[in-house]
């Protein structure tokens, strides 16, 4: 049967890593989804670095893969090379990390699209969004054409009203050779929504044939690559190297002499943009004492010679890329193939969200990726998945996909964005999450695939995948915690740090019966029997922290009517509407004496058939009314 | 904020402040009777301890370490529901004096309870529906006003000198874990060197000395009897300790016409318009001349930290006045005023004739009135719950960073280390007032050039 073409249950705005995402999840909930982009050939695309995971943002690209993303299967695919790392470290912090084919995966993430059911891809420009009666209900795009939808997702990245600065140069665009988006920010901001600037940057791209490799230092990929997919059995394609080289003083000189030529410096950009991400005119600036800035060479593919400069991202003009790029080692011969850019964009500071990613002051309309002020494709792909499913969840009237600071990291970037808000593009960091011991990319999928097949976001080859997997682990774990031997259970004995599964498995061989090779299952045994003490201790925090959550604040709830309240608590406790006890508590500028304050007005005696639970936009005004008989 | 979760045992002081025929301790929560019970030894052999709905007393004796002997005491007993504030409660009663009643509530917190913030038992009661709105809304009132101003006085008066080391302390630690943090989540950053495992271990060996010794500190300087310390300051010979034997209205401090008469420090109690105060002289303002001097200048220096009010003494014979700022914490009292007239011309103080008694009765007054308006007579009640709160929070930092070193000696991740040290930190915060998380980046920031 032919559908409607500009009818859909949920809209995507953006194809990048969130709308993919996003698309993919909401079709995967199974909801007829539109994914509407300003090119079918930028599906997928990595404006930035060709590279997905590191430290944090690896432990993501796994969590969005146990979710059912397909973040974690594209980078598996067209990776070229992988990284543990942290390797050094406990399980905790080993963080997955590849340089990625760059056209191979945009390629493979249009694919996914394409194959998927109950998708649309199409190219168009919107320019608006349709709302009736407080609900957005479709999207308008150029050449008069409206879609309409029971759900709209916007993941615009940098493309709001964007420009891009090279010097003194200024072009609209959200990326290199690409256009601005002009519509969607007048429409926000016509519905109320509150937009700031955020700036972030990008360096120049080189010509391999112009690289002196011979005198750079190689940095080969990990023998034994670790995937990121739960469902990719093993890494098979030949890895790249990568390859290092750094500034120098005489750098630093050029950069100095021409800061007033950077647009950061004279002015003209006055947008604030990532610390951990600062241009090289930044750090010059900022270290002065810094002899050398290491730059890592990163190819951007198998089928290019083009190298991307990780560590010079900079808006300086052409003449001094040029000259800068000409007195780096290695690079005295390099040809500039794109110069570096700084690019300033609007966004949508993201206390303006639920915890699910949809805005709370119109229904119907989701955010996404960097509008919500984060970067990272890992930060973005993981807003997606969360801002698509929700989207179609509403539509189908199912019960929200909710994750807590305690189930994943993914669970920490929404209560950061939706609770704390951003002063500077946010970026996961493992020093976010305070239960990181047991955030680890070794049990994304324990973690969140049950919470994945509750909301429908799974296939069966993946869900039987999990259950097979979650089963023997449960197996290894019973006999490891019931079997004895001199007197104390294998677990303990494993837990002592000169002790490894196999000692204790020539000990017990039906541990290696129940393990069947399961490499994955007997990690995850070992992990939990030798960390044992310490998972214990965080499971405790968690049990303290829940218990917060769960005492739920009325989303209506009228902060005005609660006696006592600071001035200061009212305004922030308006403006974030925290839906938890727990969740009021992490608003920076929240007091104990607040939280008590609010505990016992929500406490106080219900009168009548005032309800605390009355239906949402029930105001003070009408109580009276509902007080009667 | 976890300060308000219901289901952590609390612990507070319940009788009044000061000498009182008995001191009480109040424990609320699901492990209220096991903390309450672990000091107690009954005087008969009893099966009474079954739960039963009914409340019951029990005889006995409380024992407390380092107090011998044994404190004659009861212990009560309810069981939940029908309890004020709805959970297992019980009281320990025992001889009103404070340092006991003190002790006995570090015990407590030492056992697992945690120290109640103010007003939380009648928060649970409210919360467990024992009292009604109106009750409870009293209630908001005294946390309102035991807010910030609270902090503030307890600060102050708790630690004179403590915070301060305290603070220090836990941003040398918050340089340690931001480091551990920086290897763990920039590794592939050239300038970002990890820390050596030998030099973490130095520093957590450091922090520790240095914990203990703030505890030991927290001992000495610890305040049992609660009474605004009025401290005497000055040059030598300015007439100090005459004007304290004056004050306290007999002979308690040797005195003579030569400087230095005073090496070590005095104090005696005395009624100041209604306020008792603790009332110290101390060693002059002078250059030391020898060890015993210069402890005693020590020992100065840390009573006038500790104080509530200084008295900044000066005899009207000494000619060019000691140029010390003003001072909302100090009172300037002009000595000897029998032998002549202020020639200094500086702020107004107050003048005093030990010989003759003038002015005697106004420095009272003053020191009334300065005690009255900063609320130190009132904020009094606070330091026996305070100090009890410092002390229970430097030994679970100092515990975690125990655990933090053993951590690091069995060879573990940093991260293990990491979480070890976050707990002590969090402890600290407890404290001092802070908490952990965006630091750390800034911190990060600040130190490492970071980025790619």
């Amino acid at each position: 049967m032919r559908h409607d073409p500009y009818r859909y249950d949920v809209v995507v705005v953006g194809a990048g890593h969130a709308g993919v995402e996003a698309a993919l999840a909401a079709a995967r909930a199974g909801c007829r989804t539109a994914l509407l982009t300003i090119s079918c050939d930028g599906v997928g695309q990595m404006s930035c670095n060709p590279a997905i995971g590191g430290v944090a943002k690896g432990q993501i690209v796994r969590e969005v893969d146990a979710l059912g993303g397909a973040m974690g299967r594209l980078a598996d695919a067209t990776a070229i090379q992988f990284r543990l790392l942290n390797r050094g470290k406990g399980p905790a912090m080993h963080s997955p990390r590849a340089q990625c084919d760059k056209k191979a995966y945009q390629f493979l993430a249009k694919l996914f699209v394409e194959r998927q059911e109950r998708l649309t891809l199409r190219q168009e420009m919107v320019e608006g969004l349709v709302e009736t009666g407080g609900r957005v209900v479709g999207v308008k795009c150029r050449g008069d054409v409206t879609y309409h939808a029971r759900a709209v997702v916007l993941t615009t990245g940098t493309f709001l009203q964007a420009i891009m600065h090279t010097g003194e140069t200024k072009t609209a665009g959200g990326r290199a050779g690409d256009v601005a988006a002009t519509g969607i920010s007048g429409a926000l901001r016509e519905l109320g929504f509150e937009l700031r600037r955020f700036k972030t940057g990008t360096p120049p791209r080189l010509n391999g044939r112009t690289i002196d490799f011979q005198r750079l230092e190689p940095q080969p990929g990990d023998q034994h690559p670790v995937a990121f997919s739960f469902l990719t059995d093993k890494i098979e394609q030949p890895q790249l190297d990568c390859h290092i080289t750094a500034t120098n003083e005489r750098v630093h000189d050029v950069i100095r002499a021409n800061l007033h030529r950077a647009p950061m410096y004279s002015g003209q950009i006055e947008s604030t943009g990532p610390r951990y991400c600062p241009s090289i005119e930044d750090k010059v600036v900022r270290f002065a004492d810094r002899g050398a800035h290491q730059i890592f060479l990163e190819p951007e593919g198998r089928a290019t010679l083009e190298y991307y400069c990780n560590g010079i991202s900079t808006s300086l003009p052409r003449d001094v890329q040029e000259h800068v790029i000409g007195l780096i080692d290695g690079l005295e011969h390099a040809e500039i193939m794109r110069f570096g850019y700084a690019v300033e964009y609007d966004f949508a500071p993201p206390t303006q969200l639920r915890p699910t990613l949809a805005a709370k002051s119109v229904g119907g309309l989701y955010f996404a990726g960097q509008i919500n002020g984060t970067t990272g494709y890992e930060e973005a792909a993981a807003q997606g998945l969360v801002a698509g499913a929700n989207a179609a969840l509403e539509v189908l009237h199912r019960p929200p996909l909710v994750v807590d600071r305690s189930q994943a990291y993914i669970g920490v970037l929404l209560d950061d964005l939706v609770t704390r808000g951003v002063d500077e593009p946010y970026r996961m960091f493992t020093s976010r999450a305070e239960y990181r011991l047991l955030l680890r990319h070794d049990n994304a999928d324990l973690r969140l695939t049950p919470l994945a097949i509750e909301a429908g976001l799974v296939d069966d080859h993946r869900r039987k995948r999990f259950e097979s997997r979650r089963d023997r682990i449960d197996r290894l774990r019973r006999e490891l915690e019931s079997t004895r031997c001199e007197g104390v259970t294998l677990a303990h004995r494993l837990r002592r740090p000169e002790t490894t599964w196999y000692d204790v498995a020539s000990m017990h061989p039906v541990l290696h019966a129940i393990a069947e090779g399961d490499a994955g299952a007997v990690e995850q045994a070992t992990i939990e029997a030798k960390y044992g003490g310490y998972i214990e201790r965080q499971s405790r925090q968690i049990e303290r922290f829940q218990r917060l959550e769960e005492k739920a604040i009325p989303a209506d709830l009228d902060y005005r009517r609660v006696p006592q309240l600071r001035a200061e608590a009212l305004e922030k406790l308006q403006r974030v509407r925290p839906g938890s006890i727990g969740q009021a508590g992490r608003i920076s500028g929240i007091n104990p004496s607040d939280i008590a304050t609010l505990l016992i007005f929500l406490k106080r005696p219900v009168r009548g058939g005032e309800a605390s639970t009355r239906a949402a936009g029930g105001m003070g005004e009408t109580e009276p009314t509902l007080t009667t008989d | 904020m976890a300060a308000l979760d219901t289901s952590d045992t609390i612990a507070a002081i319940s009788s009044p402040t000061g000498p009182a025929l008995r001191g009480i301790v109040r424990v609320s929560g699901p492990e209220a009777w096991a903390v309450a019970l672990s000091m107690f030894e009954p005087a008969a052999v009893t099966n009474d301890l079954v739960r039963t709905t009914r409340p019951r007393r029990l005889e006995g004796s409380i024992r407390i370490d380092g107090v011998r002997p044994a404190l004659p005491g009861s212990v009560f007993l309810w069981s939940a529901p029908r309890t004020y504030t709805g959970q297992d409660l019980a009281e320990i009663h025992t001889i009103g004096a404070t340092p006991i009643v003190a002790l006995l509530l570090s015990h407590c917190l030492a056992r697992g309870a945690r120290l109640a913030e103010p007003g939380e038992f009648t928060l649970r009661a409210f919360l467990s529906g024992r009292i009604d709105l109106t009750q409870a809304e009293a209630v908001l009132d005294v946390i309102d006003a035991a807010g910030p101003s609270q902090l503030q006085t307890a600060l102050a008066q708790l630690a004179g000198g403590l915070a301060g080391p305290i603070r220090t302390t836990r941003d040398r630690l918050l340089d340690l874990l931001a480091h551990l943090e920086a290897g763990l989540d920039f590794v592939d950053e050239a300038d970002v060197d990890p820390i050596a495992r030998a030099a973490t271990a130095a520093a957590l060996a450091r922090e520790s000395a240095e914990l203990a010794a703030l505890a030991d500190r927290l001992s000495t300087r610890d305040r049992p009897d609660a009474l605004p310390r009025v401290v005497l300051v000055g040059p030598p010979n300015a007439g100090k300790s005459s004007l304290f034997n004056a004050l306290v209205g007999r002979d308690a401090a040797l005195t003579s016409p030569v400087a230095g008469t005073t090496r070590d420090y005095l104090t005696a109690t005395c009624d100041c318009d209604g306020i008792t105060v603790e009332l110290v002289d101390t060693a002059g303002l002078d250059d030391p001349r020898n060890a015993i001097e210069a402890a005693a200048q020590r020992l100065r220096g840390e009573q006038a930290d500790r104080a509530d009010l200084v008295l900044r003494c000066r005899s009207v014979e000494h000619v060019g006045a000691i140029e010390a700022p003003r001072d909302p914490t100090a009172i300037d009292v002009l000595t000897k005023s029998d032998l002549g007239s202020d020639t200094s011309g500086a702020s107004s103080p107050i003048r005093t004739s030990s010989a003759t008694g003038s002015g005697l009765i106004d420095l009272k007054r003053a020191i009334a009135g300065h005690l009255r308006a900063r609320g130190a007579e009132t904020s009094a009640v606070l330091p026996a719950g305070t100090s009890a709160r410092c002390r229970a929070g430097l030994a679970r930092a100092a515990e975690c960073l125990a655990r933090a070193s053993e951590t690091l000696a069995l060879g573990l991740g940093d991260e293990l280390v990491a979480t070890d040290l976050r707990d002590a930190l969090d402890d600290l915060g407890k404290v001092v007032g802070a908490t952990v998380t965006d630091d750390i980046l800034d911190r990060i920031f600040q130190r490492f050039c970071i980025g790619k």
